[in-house]
């Protein structure tokens, strides 16, 4: 298999891998599903620009999270003045996306503000440790724990739910 | 009562399949982009090269007319040529178009096959061209579902008479469409072309699609 070939089945191996996951992320954190398939391409075409550089790292699926996720920050930062009041204004929206048990968790978790919303997103969805998630948002992990400790608070007030300090 | 913890992984629990069923078309949808990127990068390089060749010429020239240190007695003042603009300038967006008229396009360029690399690498369907003239400059985006737009032509454009002459910063060709204006709609008559083939696919199937499906309007 020549260069080209290896560099393509390489490519398309850990997109068809991290798409569906990584699409599924940046949709819990912009709250829009088109938007985030645009999103998750951009950071895949990033990945494309750099990938020489990043297959070589040992978790080429933190980089693209790390990507990803700080586009969609960046957006949601932007439009937070601009689009939040609408945004909670609106129902929440099931009509493009699959059922859910619990969307008004989900439209919960939506209001929290965007670190909060990522460090929620990649703990309890994508079930990684705040090692991880430190690394992807490129913060202290203290501050990882901190942001989610205060989420959870927000949650469990907003859903009537109990808290404790222990995380379970 | 659940935990608040409990409550947020069962609300996260249920897959999602659809990610994974629109997967393989995301994948061919940024194969696409990135190729794009890379010819739109490429034609900006060439250009910036031009231009920089242009600049040191300009800079040489200069030097020999107006040798350091010798400073016009009463300097005029600093003048801007204006732009020459032409009746197209502004903002021209066509209707949508869709498969259809990239087959016909193929079509008409002698070359049918062609359609399937060109609907490889242009937004899902439906989707609309929007030509922006500023000047002599020419862009000419495609506007897909979701509002994404994607440059596919950078180029100089002239007019004369009832022509419109257009020629890509990133390599010497030249293509010409008659245009007529009438109202706030502009339509173009694709009549010639000398742009070669890329990716299998020739130029007059691009141009032909881009600035001949449809009307445009400002």
């Amino acid at each position: 298999m020549g260069r080209a070939a290896e560099f393509d089945a390489d490519f398309s191996a850990l997109f068809l891998q991290e798409f569906p996951r990584l699409a599924r992320t940046v949709h819990h954190i912009v709250g829009d599903r088109e938007r985030a398939e645009e999103l998750a391409q951009d950071a895949f075409i990033e990945l494309l620009r750099h990938w020489r550089t990043v297959v070589d790292y040992d978790r080429p699926d933190l980089w693209l999270r790390r990507v990803a996720i700080r586009k969609a920050q960046r957006e949601r930062h932007r439009g937070w003045r601009r689009q939040e009041l609408e945004f909670l204004a609106a129902p929440p929206t099931t009509a493009d996306a699959p059922a859910t048990p619990a969307p008004e968790v989900l439209a919960a978790v939506r209001r929290l503000p965007p670190g909060q919303r990522a460090v929620v997103v990649l703990y309890y969805y994508e079930d990684r440790p705040m090692t991880e998630i430190a690394d992807i948002l490129g913060i202290k992990e203290s501050t990882g724990w901190s942001q989610l400790h205060t989420a959870r608070k927000h949650l469990a007030a907003a859903l009537d739910q109990e808290v404790s300090d222990a995380i379970s | 009562m659940p935990s608040v913890d409990d409550v947020l992984r069962h609300a996260f629990a249920p897959a999602d399949d659809d990610w994974a069923r629109v997967a393989p078309a995301a994948h061919s949808e940024v194969m696409a982009r990135h190729r794009r990127g890379q010819l739109v990068r490429r034609g900006l390089a060439a250009s910036a090269v031009a231009v920089a060749a242009a600049v040191v010429i300009a800079t040489t020239a200069g030097d020999v007319q107006a040798p350091r240190g010798v400073q016009p007695a009463d300097p005029a003042p600093t003048t801007v040529t204006p732009t020459l603009t032409t009746p197209l300038e502004g903002k021209w967006v066509s209707s949508p178009l869709d498969a259809s008229n990239v087959r016909a396009a193929a079509l008409a360029a002698g070359f049918p096959k062609s359609s399937t690399a060109m609907l490889d690498v242009l937004p899902r369907a439906p989707f609309t061209v929007v030509v922006s003239v500023r000047g002599a400059s020419l862009s000419t985006y495609v506007e897909g579902a979701g509002g994404r737009r994607e440059v596919f032509d950078q180029e100089s454009v002239a007019v004369e008479g009832g022509l419109v002459t257009v020629r890509p910063f990133n390599i010497s060709a030249e293509t010409v469409h008659g245009w007529a204006i009438n109202g706030d709609e502009l339509t173009l008559d694709f009549r010639s072309t000398t742009e070669p083939q890329n990716d299998g696919v020739p130029g007059e199937a691009w141009q032909r699609l881009f600035y001949d499906s449809a009307a445009f309007t400002r």
